[in-house]
């Protein structure tokens, strides 16, 4: 046994685990049509969870390692914990109607969500290599079978299946990068290879770059950063409705998570060959993901490419690390923050989406919502809080979120970044704007059917419009929360 | 008391949501109490206004509100932001007595779009926060856009998405404008004062003066920046260019005058011949543009560009009189423009076009309406004794100080526009009576809406006339700060 096996570091991720435990048994007890409670009882676990995270937090904590350096419990983990515990919760609320809806009403489905979960929260507090590749695998392979949940559904099976192929490859990348990078420096554990780094010098070993290079392409992929992005929009349109909302904003994280833990707290000595390859990729995505949603008329598919846009936009927040520590400055907390308001926009817009969608998830063009505004204002005026905010117009908080990356990357001197994002954001104007137009200014089809908005979604809608509109005009608690997240030893 | 200000449209918009149901009725009344106390409450902030003292007043700051990114909720009234909150209450009832003849659909989501909007533009122009500014100023875009795109003309969707890509392409330009002068002030906050007192280095200030001003002189229709006007006043629905063309056009000369000239001294006069050119061509492109057309609210619209190019004129003069005497038009222009589309709005109710070709020796008819269309006409192209003379001479002073040969072709402009006013009024009200003249739809006389709008624009031409040195003095104080900040001639 360890010397230092300390459950509290994973409390959170044990409770969520149990849940997922508890779910499994009640499902041979619960009655077949009584399946949603299994749900909401996955509900209970996260927020216990986070009740639990929170009390952790703010018992005063600080930078516990664990489990022979396996596990770091510091800021970083704690407000991450919480948005994969808050991603959770919002999924969780779709997914009961949304299964029932589908009749796709099979408990297993909350227990990989939970699962899914868990493997996301350990990533965001492993502190080895060793945990971020199992980390990531436990939430993949949750993911790969929830994307092809809908069985009956062509597209469903072929998003599966894409994402399972390219993502082993992702994985194998990782892994082997990982392998080189032990192999270089001697351990994997994250501390020993940033003391390592740093005794080293400027001695940059091939071995060591490609290792790196390998890491990169693997966590790029699971962020959907071109060049390594083919696999997004057809899998997000292809897969059940609350299972692309979890995979847009939860693998998101969590790669993201990883990326900051292995770059920005392991790496920072061979930053300046790294930081490049990150100013690239921002680049690249940002432009690309905007420019490609134009042309689409499957909101869903559009939603997609719009989430490549947003990783573009995470990415500024990363190119814009100082390299003397990943802790001075604003970008971790920018990045954090975003990622905050991130969930609630985005996941209310395939809630949206899923509303207008119908059984099937047939009416999912732009088409679909003409007129929407007359036949229920209350879901067009939340899709239109959705669609400003993710454009980046104040007062909502996705402009607040871009201007807090844009503020990091002018300060870290890339104000060329900040410039690209606002004319990316320009674009971006355009085809988020478009589903406004549908809504408002056309007349739908007169038999179009109602949307369907049962009271869990509509408690959802509520939660992302509240968190989209307040957080940004009151951000402040948020702000000081993403101050109060740095990475250990950093 | 000054957030209560700008703060209670919002609030009444909220009433319209929650209360009107789809009743249009309840919605107007709702609206026109709203806009009609905040006027009130306007009324008692200038009788409490000390004429004399030069600093800010009503003051109201929050310095918690995004304390991390160096912002504050700062705002404060001094004479330059009395004006334009005066010309704002004024205006916004105006638009919302006017629409009661032509805006038959969906009214209670117009009405609440509508104060949302006052909310914003009040915001802006007793913001003294950099950042807050910023907020308001895009703010403005989400109510207008669906303002113009959801009621008005054939083409109006085409206008409304124009309107926002282009102001959007300037202001997000802007935003890194507005975090470049934080990053590279040494004040290491958004607070306007501190800002100006600490302007960036010289070389800096090309550069951001032009993101901010590419803004600023979109919004304000700067020549070439022109084009979205003519489409966008003509296709949107009269109430809603009543306030674009009243109100929402003098955002960009506002932002000259508060951030343009205080914050880029050196800049501002290198770029003082150009802009002052460009100006100049506006003026007479504006007017030409008004004389070929045989529209009348395109005609208008037209010479909107051509009297915002004047007030432009009279801020790139960097002196005393030219900055007073922009700052009167503003509030002249807000105010004639309006009662000029209202009352283009009254014929075309009564006569079923604007063409006109088409229109003629209606005077004769109506007579009441051709007696309050010839003071605002004859206040337009700037006859002594009504409100525009006042302030187009000080501009044309000034100009000619500067450099003589902008006032001298800015003297043209006065020509240009007695010409294309008259022949506006000529073709619409002398000449051989149409067919069906006699008997329009609705009747010759004006309804109580039509003249309890009218109206009172006619006093304010005929008051500020009369008695200009009033008007002048609130806005003394301010220009002579922003003048000697510029370091321009008195």
């Amino acid at each position: 046994m360890p010397s230092d096996t300390n459950l509290t570091t994973v409390l959170p991720e044990i409770i969520v685990g149990l849940t997922a435990i508890l779910v499994i048994l009640l499902d041979l007890v619960v009655n077949r049509d009584r399946r949603d409670y299994l749900g909401y009882v996955s509900i209970l676990g996260l927020i216990a969870a986070g009740v639990v995270d929170a009390k952790v937090w703010a018992d005063g904590h600080s930078a516990l390692a664990a489990f022979n350096g396996a596990i770091i419990l510091d800021g970083f983990t704690l407000f991450t914990n919480l948005i994969f515990l808050a991603v959770g919760v919002l999924v969780l609320l779709l997914s009961p109607d949304y299964l029932r809806r589908e009749n796709l009403n099979f408990s297993e489905y909350y227990v990989l969500v939970l699962a899914g979960i868990a493997g996301m929260m350990l990533m965001g507090a492993s502190a080895s290599l060793m945990t971020i590749f199992l980390a990531l695998e436990l939430f993949s392979i949750c993911l790969y079978v929830l994307a092809g949940f809908a069985r009956t559904r062509a597209r469903s099976q072929e998003a599966a299946l894409k994402y399972f192929l390219l993502s082993a490859f992702a994985s194998a990348f990782l892994l082997y990068g990982m392998a080189l990078t032990y192999g270089e420096t001697g351990s994997t554990q994250l501390s020993t290879i940033y003391t390592f780094l740093l005794n080293q010098g400027t001695r940059t070993d091939a071995v060591l770059l490609i290792g790196m290079g390998l890491m990169l392409v693997g966590l790029a992929f699971k962020m959907a950063a071109v060049p390594f992005h083919f696999w997004t929009p057809d899998v997000y349109e292809g897969s059940p409705g609350p299972v692309t909302a979890f995979m847009s904003v939860g693998t998101k994280l969590a790669a993201f998570a990883a990326f900051v833990r292995i770059f920005g707290a392991a790496l920072p000595a061979l930053a300046g060959t790294w930081m490049g390859v990150v100013w690239c990729l921002a680049v690249l995505t940002m432009i690309f993901g905007n420019v490609a949603a134009i042309v689409q008329t499957n909101v869903k598919r559009m939603l997609g490419y719009s989430s490549i846009a947003h990783a573009g936009y995470l990415l500024v927040a990363v190119a814009s690390f100082n390299e003397s520590g990943i802790n001075k400055g604003d970008a971790l907390p920018s990045l954090l923050f975003y990622f905050a308001m991130y969930t609630f926009m985005n996941i209310g817009a395939f809630a949206v989406v899923m509303a207008v969608a119908q059984r099937g998830e047939r009416h999912e063009n732009l088409s679909d919502f003409a007129g929407l505004a007359s036949r229920s204002p209350w879901l067009a005026a939340a899709m239109a809080v959705f669609m400003f905010s993710l454009a980046g117009f104040p007062p909502t908080g996705g402009f607040l979120a871009k201007l807090f990356v844009f503020r990091a990357a002018v300060a870290a001197g890339h104000a060329e970044l900040a410039v690209i994002g606002v004319l990316c954001s320009l674009v971006s104007v355009f085809y988020y704007l478009r589903v406004v137009y549908y809504m408002y200014m056309r007349e739908g089809a007169g038999d179009a059917p109602r949307p369907f908005t049962p009271p869990a979604w509509v408690l959802t809608l509520a939660i992302s419009v509240a968190g989209s509109v307040l957080l940004g005009i009151f951000a402040n608690p948020l702000i000081e929360l993403v101050q109060r997240s740095p990475i250990a030893g950093g | 008391m000054l957030s209560l200000l700008v703060f209670m449209p919002l609030f009444f918009a909220v009433v319209i949501v929650l209360i009107s149901r789809d009743d249009a009725l309840i919605s107007r009344y709702i609206a026109l109490t709203g806009s009609l106390l905040t006027a009130a409450l306007t009324v008692y902030l200038v009788v409490r206004f000390d004429f004399h003292a030069p600093g800010l007043q009503f003051e109201d700051q929050n310095t918690n509100w995004l304390s991390y990114l160096g912002a504050s909720y700062h705002v404060g009234l001094d004479g330059l932001s009395l004006l334009l909150v005066i010309l704002t209450v004024v205006v916004v009832p105006v638009a919302i007595l006017m629409s009661h003849q032509t805006l038959t659909e969906r009214v209670p989501l117009y009405m609440s779009l509508m104060l949302l909007l006052e909310t914003s533009l009040l915001g802006l122009f007793v913001s003294r926060d950099l950042l807050l500014f910023y907020i308001f100023w895009e703010a403005v875009l989400i109510p207008a856009y669906l303002l113009i795109g959801i009621w008005g003309g054939q083409r109006r969707v085409y206008a409304a998405l124009k309107y926002v890509i282009y102001t959007m392409l300037g202001s997000l330009l802007m935003l890194v404008g507005v975090v470049g002068v934080y990053v590279y002030s040494s004040a290491h906050s958004f607070d306007i004062a501190a800002l100006a007192a600490h302007p960036v280095s010289a070389s800096l200030q090309m550069p951001l003066l032009i993101a901010f001003g590419l803004a600023f002189a979109i919004k304000s229709a700067l020549w070439p920046f022109h084009s979205w006007v003519p489409d966008v006043y003509t296709e949107a629905a009269t109430p809603t260019t009543i306030v674009l063309a009243g109100v929402v056009s003098k955002m960009g000369a506002y932002g000259f005058l508060r951030i343009g000239l205080p914050f880029f001294p050196s800049a501002m006069h290198s770029v003082q011949s150009v802009a002052s050119a460009l100006a100049v061509v506006g003026i007479l492109y504006g007017a030409m543009l008004a004389l070929t057309q045989y529209d009348a609210k395109r005609l208008v619209a037209c010479s909107s560009i051509s009297h915002m190019c004047f007030i432009l004129l009279g801020v790139f003069a960097l002196n005393m009189q030219g900055v007073q005497g922009a700052t009167l038009q503003m509030v002249n222009h807000g105010v004639t423009t309006a009662a000029l589309f209202a009352i283009v709005a009254a014929i075309a109710w009564r006569w079923g076009t604007t063409d006109l070709r088409q229109l003629g020796g209606l005077g004769s008819k109506a007579l009441v309406l051709a007696a309050i269309f010839m003071v605002v006409t004859l206040s337009a192209l700037g006859l002594p004794g009504l409100n525009s003379f006042p302030a187009e001479f000080l501009i044309l002073l000034g100009a000619y100080r500067s450099a003589g040969v902008y006032g001298i072709l800015g003297t043209l402009g006065v020509i240009l526009a007695a010409w294309y006013m008259l022949r506006l009024y000529q073709d619409t009200m002398h000449g051989p009576t149409i067919e069906g003249g006699d008997t329009p739809a609705h009747g010759v006389a004006l309804r109580t809406n039509e003249l309890v709008a009218l109206l009172p624009l006619v006093a304010l031409i005929v008051w500020i006339g009369i008695v200009p040195g009033g008007w002048l003095q609130p806005a003394a104080a301010a220009a002579q700060a922003i003048v000697s900040a510029v370091g321009g001639a008195n």
